[in-house]
């Protein structure tokens, strides 16, 4: 039977080649993701390690706040370097500041944007043994000097002697470069951008004096991290730490790989979508394989071979395909890797450049699913394989008969049902994993249809197919019946696309429902007639006399900033605003559900309705708050407010009294100013926006909005995370479509007969090519029709579970809607070239002498 | 008698060019000692209103040369004309519409579209031209099918000798010049043979229908008004108003000449 498998490949080598595709792009993406996160991430550990490599111990407070975007921990006094340099065998002891401030570039914009690497501003440590740094020139001394990171210095066109603009909360600062720095024979820190200040300017420049983020030790030789740390631990104050350098390390290390390992499953989701979508590629090949080879396999039933060997070398027939196939993936996935890392390079996110790592993991992994599913999509075509009666040898082909059987649609029925109540529950339900329940029942619901879809095909290619007869004469109806002969074929090649377009459907929905939210809470909600707005945020976001300048001026009638930062509230961290009550209830829609909003003061809290249900509070409740520089309070809550702006609602709001009184200097910067003018009519808005311009223009990153440009900057934040998951499901439609190509290939070598008495009796070569093509639109679209409906019930059910974080509107993108239809049938008639191409080709005389 | 002495044009009836002719036609494949002469200078005409039947041994060259004059493939050396259309200079496309307008085609099997029912498997030729059906001319046609309300129905739910009857119709269809069958009885009873035959006769007696036969079953060759012996290529004979005996002492003689076998 062996032999039998080996020659059923080398005979079925062309067809088999599409689930060969259908597999190995899976398995390249599956690999490719693996492989660059793991080199990212083991570079990045090497960064770390680098970076941190002169560290023995580090002494720093215990006090931190656990945000989504990393632990923000509380400073150390400077007092405490004495201390824990007279430690015994201690060699090196200094403050280490780490602050954010934006180097400029000569047209005095940010040289790193919002979304590009890191920016950091460090202080220059005097001792060697703490300071990986080399400077070329000399290092930095005075307040006024400044030392940059070799690649800075390039990017910017710095060099030793010129004077530098820098962005920090008090405006924007000019220094002298004195140096340009290497961190050992790197051009960067870790490929962030560095500035280095000599401590106590930068102290200042934080606005910190006399506080350090920690305090690093480097030890004498013979002594140990641990016995070194246990030293520095016995002398340093209550309220901080001192934990080795290693774990220093470790500690960056495994936030980095959190961070890195979000994007993997990301990626990773991706890619399970196109294997999904691959397996109905698979299975629909493997089926009409069998269909076609069932005279080949009654002959060996007939002469004895059992069920089992059948079975079994249908199966090995998979298995080596799939093999095959995923380890070409493996290897396609290592340049795909590559070619990412290159990319992400080139856009500025890069690490040192260390090589490629292949993780074992990836390899295994990635073969293995591969496999695996190639198995496990041919399964129920062997298993049909295996039960072809001997006597099928004698008869001609068996047509599909399964097509409308009730089994089929009650389990189809069934399964979508389950499905839908998975999603169901994920969306609406209480439970921990409801990602994963969501997941499974969009899945269950794909895979549902899928076993419908010979039930739903037939109807859906006479409706689709109905012009065609009318307008395409005989080609049209021949088109239209082609579809529809072998339901299952159909439908399985369909639904491959269906998953595909569902997916792209769903996302457009909900991101088309949360950009009309969004505008629609805006035009609600906002009263102000400009918003200033910017991508910085803490130190580089808006400086407060931003708004103090703008107060000021006469056509101005409020200013109202909201600045933001995490603080512990009853124990879990959460974003704190900062408000001035009765300013900002000018510019935004703030409505009273309990007490007053514009009266809180002292230590109120204003919160929305939906946090005071879910968190039991009422007016005079009390929470605790514990901030990271100044210790911990008590909140009263004085208002219960609702407002559609911003979506999912404020959250804690306190007056800025407070706030300033609780964050230190650096953060006391508004994330957005909020302008209502005295004049509103159009001419006063249009009047008043060259002054406010002038204000915002010394700004870096600051942007002076109107609001049909702040709903359209609103609108856009999520446009950059679309095209990404558009190009990510791209794939899934890729092969998809690749899936079309196969089965018309096939159907088409199955039809050999028939074109060539079509084409005996006078059909011409484009009035056969006219069929394919048609054929295959019908099947493109009955695909997209299906994807089209299942993805607007799951975006419509994303936008009604949403409804409580403020995405009150369903909005169908009709447009880009009725694009991707279009787009779906130009498909199709791409799809149909090369099959068209074969069928019209077609040799008369051989096709009709074929027995 | 010899391949060209049998080409004596037979009587036009009308005076007209024959439905259809070749002159000196030859088919080889291959070179050298492969060479393989299918069709061996064969001159031969087929006249109109006339059935005839081609008849020889397995690899004689019949069915090349029914090919040949059908547009199916094409000649090495000589001509074939259908009427006075020499199919030399025919491009592809040509060809192409001359099969779909000025030839029928019956095939043994596989005649039939089997997703088109039978009425539209018998139109299809003309709804491939995008031309209008004559409906009396039709309505003649699917009288003689006899296949009564079943022509709605598809190949597959017709039995054997139906689905033969609807590939004779479908040929008549579109009033061609001239109707080539290769061995149409040859996958069929006796009984739905002769009904096909039957009905090819009257086509040819009624309508004035051009058809020319493949086939090696003397009964359905007894038939035609004419039959042109095959060997090795070459027309050997040529029998007006043949019947069964007289074609199976034919073949016998000729199965003496060609001792021992060749192959074509």
């Amino acid at each position: 039977m062996l032999k039998l498998t080996l020659r059923g490949l080398a005979a079925h080598k062309v067809r088999l080649v599409a689930t060969a595709v259908a597999v190995f792009l899976g398995v390249a993406f599956m690999c490719g993701t693996q492989v660059l996160t793991g080199s990212v991430s083991a570079s990045f550990d090497k960064v770390f390690a680098d970076v941190y490599a002169q560290i023995d111990t580090v002494a720093r407070s215990t006090t931190e706040i656990k945000t989504p975007f990393g632990d923000e921990r509380a400073k150390i006094d400077a007092s405490v370097v004495p201390t824990v340099a007279a430690v015994p065998g201690a060699e090196a002891a200094e403050g280490q500041v780490i602050g954010q401030i934006r180097v400029l570039d000569k047209t005095g914009e940010p040289l790193v944007q919002a979304n590009g690497p890191p920016n950091f501003a460090l202080n220059w440590l005097t001792a060697p043994e703490l300071n990986g740094w080399t400077v070329e020139g000399s290092p930095p001394q005075g307040p006024d000097e400044i030392v940059l990171d070799a690649r800075t210095a390039r990017d910017g066109g710095y060099t030793v002697g010129e004077r530098v603009d820098v962005a920090v909360p008090q405006g924007t600062l000019s220094f002298r470069v004195v140096g340009i720095a290497k961190f050992g024979q790197l051009e960067t820190w870790g490929g962030a951008q560095a500035a280095l200040f000599e401590t106590a300017t930068l102290q200042e420049l934080v606005q910190e004096p006399g506080k350090f983020d920690w305090i690093s030790v480097a030890g004498a030789d013979g002594v140990s991290q641990a016995e070194l740390t246990q030293r520095v631990a016995e002398v340093i104050p209550a309220d901080t730490q001192a934990i080795t350098g290693a774990e220093f390390t470790k500690e960056s290390q495994t936030a980095f790989q959190q961070l890195i390992s979000i994007f993997n499953t990301f990626l990773l989701t991706f890619a399970l979508i196109a294997l999904f979508v691959g397996s109905f590629i698979i299975y629909n090949t493997f089926s009409i394989i069998v269909a076609q080879r069932t005279k080949e396999l009654a002959l060996l039933r007939a002469i004895g071979a059992s069920r089992r060997q059948v079975l079994s070398s249908v199966l090995l027939e998979a298995l080596t395909v799939g093999l095959v196939a995923s380890a070409i993936g493996v290897v396609l996935g290592i340049f795909l890797a590559i070619g990412l890392n290159a990319l992400l390079r080139s856009v500025g996110f890069a690490g040192p450049d260390t090589p490629l790592i292949v993780p074992p993991s990836a390899v295994i992994s990635s073969l293995l699913v591969g496999t695996l599913i190639t198995l496990v999509s041919a399964v129920f075509p062997a298993r049909k394989a295996a039960t072809v009666a001997p006597v099928a040898a004698m008869r001609d082909v068996a047509i599909d008969t399964s097509s409308r059987s009730r089994v089929r649609l009650v389990a189809g029925l069934v399964i979508v049902a389950l499905g839908g109540g998975l999603l169901y529950l994920g969306l609406f339900g209480n439970t921990d994993s409801s990602l994963q329940a969501i997941g499974g029942g969009a899945a269950a619901v794909f895979v549902g249809f899928a076993v419908l879809g010979p039930v739903i095909a037939p109807g859906m290619s006479r409706f689709l197919g109905w012009p065609l007869p009318r307008f395409r004469g005989v080609t049209g109806r021949l088109a239209q019946e082609n579809a529809i002969r072998n339901p299952r074929r159909t439908a399985s090649t369909a639904s491959a696309l269906m998953i595909g377009v569902g997916l792209v459907v769903f996302i457009a929905v909900t991101a088309d429902s949360l950009k009309a939210s969004t505008t629609d809470a805006i035009d609600a909600a906002v009263k102000g007639q400009y918003v200033v707005n910017t991508s910085g945020f803490g130190p580089t976001a808006l400086p407060p006399s931003l708004a103090e300048q703008m107060r000021a001026l006469p056509a101005v009638a409020t200013a109202a900033g909201i600045r933001g930062g995490f603080a512990n509230i009853d124990g879990d961290a959460q974003i704190v605003l900062a408000v001035t009550p009765t300013d900002v209830a000018q510019v935004i829609d703030f409505k009273d559900v309990d007490g007053r909003f514009t009266g809180i003061s002292g230590n109120g809290v204003a919160v929305t309705e939906k946090q005071a249900t879910d968190n039991g509070l009422t007016l005079g409740s009390t929470v605790s708050a514990e901030f990271l520089q100044s210790g911990s309070t008590t909140l009263e809550v004085q208002s219960i407010y609702t407002t559609q702006f911003p979506l999912q609602g404020a959250g804690w709001i306190i007056s800025q009294d407070l706030y300033n009184q609780y964050f230190p200097p650096q953060q006391q910067t508004d994330q957005a100013v909020y302008v209502k003018l005295v004049d509103t009519s159009t001419e006063g808005i249009a009047e008043a926006r060259l002054a406010l311009e002038a204000i915002v223009a010394p700004f870096p990153g600051a942007e002076l909005q109107d609001l049909t440009e702040f709903k359209q900057s609103q609108t856009d934040q999520a446009n950059t995370f679309l095209i990404i998951v558009y190009v990510l499901l791209a794939l899934a439609v890729v092969i998809a479509i690749v899936g079309v190509i196969n089965t018309l290939l096939l159907s088409v070598y199955e039809r050999t007969r028939e074109l060539g008495l079509l084409r005996a009796v006078g059909m011409s070569r484009g009035q056969v090519r006219g069929s394919v093509r048609w054929e295959s639109v019908i099947i493109a679209l009955i695909g997209t029709l299906l994807g089209l409906l299942i993805g607007l019930v799951f975006g419509w059910a994303l936008v009604r579970a949403l409804k409580d974080e403020g995405i009150t509107v369903f909005s169908i993108p009709t447009l880009q809607l009725v694009l991707l239809v279009m787009a779906a049938g130009l498909a199709g008639v791409g799809a149909a070239l090369y099959p068209a191409f074969r069928a019209g080709r077609l040799n008369i005389l051989t096709a009709i002498a074929t027995e | 008698m010899t391949a060209t002495e049998t080409a004596l044009p037979t009587p036009q009836p009308d005076g007209a060019t024959p439905a259809a002719r070749t002159l000196h036609a030859s088919k080889v494949y291959g070179s050298g000692d492969t060479e393989v002469r299918a069709l061996d200078d064969v001159t031969v005409d087929f006249s109109r209103g006339v059935f005839t039947a081609i008849m020889g041994p397995s690899g004689s060259g019949k069915s090349t040369l029914m090919h040949c004059i059908a547009g199916l493939d094409t000649l090495t050396g000589g001509q074939v004309f259908i009427g006075d259309v020499d199919l030399s200079r025919l491009n592809e496309k040509q060809l192409t519409t001359l099969r779909r307008d000025t030839i029928g085609f019956v095939f043994q099997a596989y005649n039939l579209v089997p997703t088109l029912t039978a009425a539209e498997n018998i139109t299809l030729p003309l709804d491939l031209a995008g031309r209008k059906v004559d409906q009396s001319w039709y309505d003649t046609v699917i009288g003689a099918v006899n296949l009564g309300d079943r022509v709605g129905h598809r190949p597959s739910e017709l039995s054997g000798g139906q689905q033969q009857r609807v590939a004779v119709a479908r040929a008549l269809a579109s009033k061609p010049q001239i109707i080539f069958a290769d061995e149409p009885t040859g996958n069929l009873d006796s009984k739905s043979g002769s009904e096909i035959l039957q009905f090819m006769r009257s086509a040819v007696d009624d309508f004035g229908q051009s058809i020319v036969m493949v086939t090696h079953d003397p009964v359905a060759a007894s038939y035609a008004d004419r039959v042109v012996f095959l060997a090795d290529g070459k027309v050997v004979d040529d029998l007006a108003d043949p019947t069964a005996d007289t074609v199976l002492a034919r073949m016998r003689t000729l199965g003496e000449d060609l001792s021992p076998e060749t192959k074509a």
